[in-house]
């Protein structure tokens, strides 16, 4: 059986592997795996191929998304403009309309509607912000969320990348001091399996290994003169590579493996499809996903735009949510969903809305997160946080404590400075 | 990153803590009294008299020398041996042109006794056009990199172009400013062929929200080294700079608005307006809906006046900017050639100099930056003095900590920009493809269709960011292994390299000479020798283990170094 499985994964399109992987594998697996086919071997691997099993899905709204179009709406108020709120599954939760799918998932999303930023309203920096859970500084590069996850949780045996980036486009926010080993690997297009993934023809997995060999033996020259710190970085990227060449679970970025039904769900938009790869990455033991959704940054047509997005975002957001819940993976993956700031109160000129760091709403679900409920408030024209500030590093701290992550513990930075995970901040308790 | 450009926002209260460098703030701010020569062995502040008193005359190779040794004494650091041939060859031909040697010049460079070869090879290096593309291919990354405009990005070739006919025709670094910060009109996507017409528009039409701002923010960061939003502005209330003097750098842009440009309703290009009346609006951090208006004013405080027009207006501002009594402007532009050239910058960041930050090395630092202004913001003169010292010359060494400053005593190793290490490859494997590596008409830099495209664009990383902060990735780690198109050039076919070159040398070591001279422009090293020796042996086959000896070169760590 077990050799039958072997010669299937060998000649899989996409998931070229060897006896010796595959057997490699098996032994991280549970005590008795290798009487299971490697499929089943592989599933049950991915929650031991993170510690404590958890994960995270950040659906980032780049651009800074108005909080009253999404989920703290103001209708009636001056400064709500024509946005009419509707009800949700959940009563006396009200959100926006056009996000009709969030709102029937509302049993499972906790909304926090009092998230301020440090007034932080440049668009790189507040990014860096929500991504880190830093203000950005000169002196040191902090890792992002997804690097940190991928540290604390990735088991170092894993053979894809522990953090994957889905339709990021520009700027890069990194592993910082923590290094290329959890470094995101993005993909502009999750309908597109990853470029040059595959062993070109006539390059068998015995002929690949031979060559990192040699390569390996070449480079002490380099490294003794005085290369040594690029080649270790070279080296060790290379045998990250290696190992992803010849995973059996790089199947997992392959969406024609999904019916078309549940591709048709998630929505055929490089969001949806972002939401659905994003699934199966976390099915398969990655640890974190984030997702873009580019264009929130509305300063023009506000209302139109958002309109698109929350069509869009909504369905996906919504439907991974479902999805999650379906295959009993919810309570073990945080779904984030958040922008870096918010949008004014004041609606110019051109029917925008311009930036707002003051206050700004996020949405949360699952990883142990009580669903059904409201953090914070903000006052009647949405100026301003009026109940429960929720700060950026609090927020990291909620992130962390759903992560099961000690948000104190530290790392220390290339200058030997000890950094604690977050920058200070307390956990939202009202939300576990 | 650290230090992504930080977007002023009107609405931004914590935009209102930053802010710009005034030329004078450096004398009443700085700690340290005024004295003939700044300290050695130690990082300082330095005082405007430091600038002023630097002499202007042409610095000399052996000037540079003299300066880092009296530094390298006083920090009693020991430098490097100086480079061999083969290593002094590869580098400056990599610095100065972006090119490997062939290794026929390799061969005769080595062989020959000339003592003037060095300085000889370097002046043949400045004045080829390799030269100037490389460095046009440097600046134009330098600006495009950080665009946000995604309509202008396929007129990135424009501005290469446009670089390339400057450096080539030995224009100043001066006039080079002064014709991008001035620049006007319309800029037209072209299709597969470069044109250099009005290319220095790109800079000003690089972003197209918050302008004026943007374009204030830029100029100061590239031209003058001044980040004018302080990275840190909660943490350094102290720092020189206001709100209203950034403010007043982008009311020079205030009367120009990027347009898009239309032929037959057809997207043709992009264009800048000028709007003659307008002014530039700072909003109040307490009132949103309220703002002042501000007018044009340098970071020196001069201000050209209240009513000019814009062409006036931004006349005035490169005047200010290539002044050179403005010592900053000269002092970003050594900085910078220095990071590159010499491993390491004086200020911690290439783009982040200022009054308030300490400066390594500074007498050298304030003679180069006193030359460089003395002669006119002469470009090939700075890189002929540096490229014939010692400093220049050393080797890298083993045991340099990773990430710690190697203070001019040895050598240090940097990732090839993407262009250099695309051409390395063709070098090596013959042409990889034919098309165009640019996309012109939107959203890219590189035309994805092309594996040079995509490979420009996947080892693409910003040249103003410290080295460390330049990670390589997984997914340039599998172009490089992977991808069918190198593949099929590293294997013995028809055409290939390979196939010449074993019929070239029926014998293996040299062959595997040839190649290492070819693909790392050294000898093998004996251990070098003996391990592909051993491999040849042990292989199936002669063509095996030489296709699989090249692939090791090429993705080899060396490769895509300076060393």
């Amino acid at each position: 059986m077990a050799r039958q499985t072997f010669q299937h994964v060998r000649t899989d399109r996409h998931g070229v592997s060897s006896r010796r992987t595959f057997l490699r594998q098996v032994a991280v697996g549970a005590s008795g795996a290798a009487a299971f086919g490697w499929r089943d071997a592989l599933s049950l691997q991915a929650e031991q191929l993170r510690q404590r099993g958890m994960a995270c899905i950040v659906l980032f709204m780049r651009g800074a998304p108005s909080q009253f179009e999404t989920f703290d709406p103001k209708p009636g108020a001056p400064t709500g403009g024509p946005t009419q709120a509707i009800p949700t599954a959940v009563n006396g939760i009200r959100i926006a309309e056009g996000w009709e799918p969030v709102a029937a998932q509302m049993n499972d999303i906790a909304l926090i509607r009092s998230l301020t930023n440090n007034k932080e309203g440049n668009h790189d920096r507040a990014v860096y912000q929500l991504h880190t859970g830093y203000v950005q500084s000169g002196t040191v590069v902090h890792p992002t969320l997804g690097s940190i996850a991928a540290a604390e949780l990735g088991s170092e045996n894993f053979d894809l990348p522990h953090f994957v980036n889905i339709g990021h486009r520009s700027g890069s926010i990194g592993s910082g001091f923590l290094g290329m080993s959890v470094s995101p690997f993005q993909l502009v297009d999750p309908n597109e399996v990853p470029r040059n993934i595959e062993l070109p023809p006539e390059i068998g997995a015995e002929r690949f290994r031979r060559r990192h060999q040699l390569l390996q033996g070449l480079e002490d020259d380099f490294a003794a003169a005085g290369g040594q710190h690029r080649v270790a970085e070279h080296r060790a990227l290379y045998r990250k590579a290696e190992q992803m060449v010849l995973s059996p679970r790089l199947k997992a970025f392959d969406l024609n493996q999904e019916p078309d039904s549940m591709r048709d769900r998630y929505g055929r938009t490089e969001f949806g499809q972002g939401c659905l790869l994003a699934r199966r990455l976390v099915e398969q033991g990655v640890t974190f996903v984030e997702v873009e959704s580019p264009g929130w940054d509305t300063h023009l047509d506000n209302f139109n735009k958002v309109k698109a997005l929350a069509a869009d975002v909504g369905n996906g957001f919504a439907t991974l949510i479902a999805d999650l819940k379906d295959r009993g993976m919810l309570d073990k993956t945080l779904v984030v969903w958040m922008g870096e700031f918010g949008r004014t109160p004041r609606i110019n000129a051109n029917s925008g809305r311009d930036h707002h760091p003051l206050s700004f709403n996020a949405a949360l679900a699952g990883g142990g997160i009580r669903g059904g409920q409201v953090i914070g408030s903000t006052n009647a024209e949405g100026s301003d946080v009026a109940e429960r500030p929720v700060s950026v590093p609090d927020l990291f701290c909620t992130f962390c404590q759903a992560l099961q992550i000690d948000p104190r513990k530290e790392n220390i930075s290339p200058l030997g400075r000890p950094l604690t995970l977050t920058d200070g901040g307390q956990a939202v308790s009202e939300l576990f | 990153m650290s230090r992504n450009p930080a977007l002023p926002c009107p609405s931004l209260p914590s935009c209102g803590m930053l802010l710009l460098a005034l030329l004078a703030a450096g004398v009443t701010l700085t700690a340290r009294s005024s004295q003939a020569e700044p300290p050695a062995g130690k990082a300082v502040m330095l005082t405007d008299d430091d600038w002023r008193q630097a002499s202007r005359q042409p610095i000399t190779s052996a000037e540079i020398d003299a300066l880092v040794n009296q530094e390298l004494q006083a920090r009693r650091l020991e430098p490097a041996p100086l480079t061999t041939d083969e290593q002094f060859l590869r580098r400056a031909s990599l610095d100065l042109t972006g090119q490997l040697p062939p290794p026929a010049t390799i061969r005769a460079f080595v062989a020959s006794e000339d003592p003037a070869k060095r300085a000889q090879l370097v002046d043949q290096l400045l004045d080829s056009d390799d030269h100037a593309r490389h460095w046009a291919r440097f600046w134009r990354d330098v600006v495009s990199v950080r665009i946000t405009n995604r309509r202008s990005m396929g007129l990135t070739r424009s501005f290469e172009e446009w670089l390339f006919e400057q450096f080539r025709d030995e224009q100043s670094w001066g006039d080079i400013t002064r014709r991008i910060v001035t620049a006007q009109g319309e800029l037209r996507f072209t299709l597969n062929t470069p044109t250099a017409e009005n290319g220095q528009l790109f800079f000003l039409v690089a972003h197209d929200s918050d302008e004026a701002e943007e374009r204030a923010a830029e100029t100061s960061r590239v031209f003058l080294g001044i980040q004018i939003q302080c990275a840190q502005c909660h943490d350094h209330p102290s720092e020189p700079w206001n709100r209203i003097q950034f403010h007043e750098m982008a009311a020079y842009f205030s009367r120009i608005k990027y347009e898009q440009l239309f032929d037959d309703k057809k997207l043709a290009g992009v264009q800048l307006v000028v709007t003659p009346d307008r002014e530039h609006q700072m909003v109040s951090l307490e009132d949103p809906d309220s703002f002042t208006l501000t007018h044009p004013r340098f970071l020196d405080g001069q201000a050209p006046g209240v009513n000019l027009d814009d062409q006036h207006r931004r006349e005035s501002l490169a005047d200010l900017i290539v002044d050179p009594e403005n010592h900053w402007f000269a002092a970003a532009y050594v900085n910078r050639i220095t990071a590159e050239l010499l491993g390491q910058p004086f200020y911690p960041h290439v783009d982040d100099l200022g009054p308030r930050k300490e400066v390594v090395f500074p007498a050298l630092l304030t003679r180069m930056t006193g030359s460089f202004r003395g002669t006119n913001y002469d470009m090939k003169a700075l890189f002929r003095a540096i490229l014939n010292s010692q400093t220049y010359q050393r080797q890298i060494r083993p045991g340099d900590p990773a990430g710690q400053p190697a203070y001019f005593a040895a050598a240090v190793t940097k990732r090839l920009r993407p262009d250099t290490q695309w051409d390395s490859l063709v070098h090596v494997l013959g042409k990889i493809e034919h098309g165009a590596r640019f996309h012109t008409g939107s959203g890219r830099r590189f035309n994805l269709s092309f594996l040079e495209g995509r490979f420009r664009t996947e080892f693409d990383f910003d040249p103003s960011l410290d080295e460390v902060e330049v990670q390589g990735t997984i997914p340039q780690t599998l172009l490089m292994m992977n991808n069918l198109k190198l593949h099929q050039r590293v294997a013995i076919g028809h055409t290939t390299l390979l196939k010449q070159v074993l019929k070239d040398f029926a014998e293996d070591g040299p062959a595997v000479e040839h190649l290492y001279l070819l693909a790392l422009a050294r000898q093998p090293t004996d251990q070098e020798r003996a391990r592909c020796s051993d491999y040849l042996a042990a292989a199936p086959t002669r063509e095996e283990a030489f296709e699989d000896l090249l692939w090791a070169l090429v993705n080899s760590t060396e490769f895509q170094t300076r060393r």
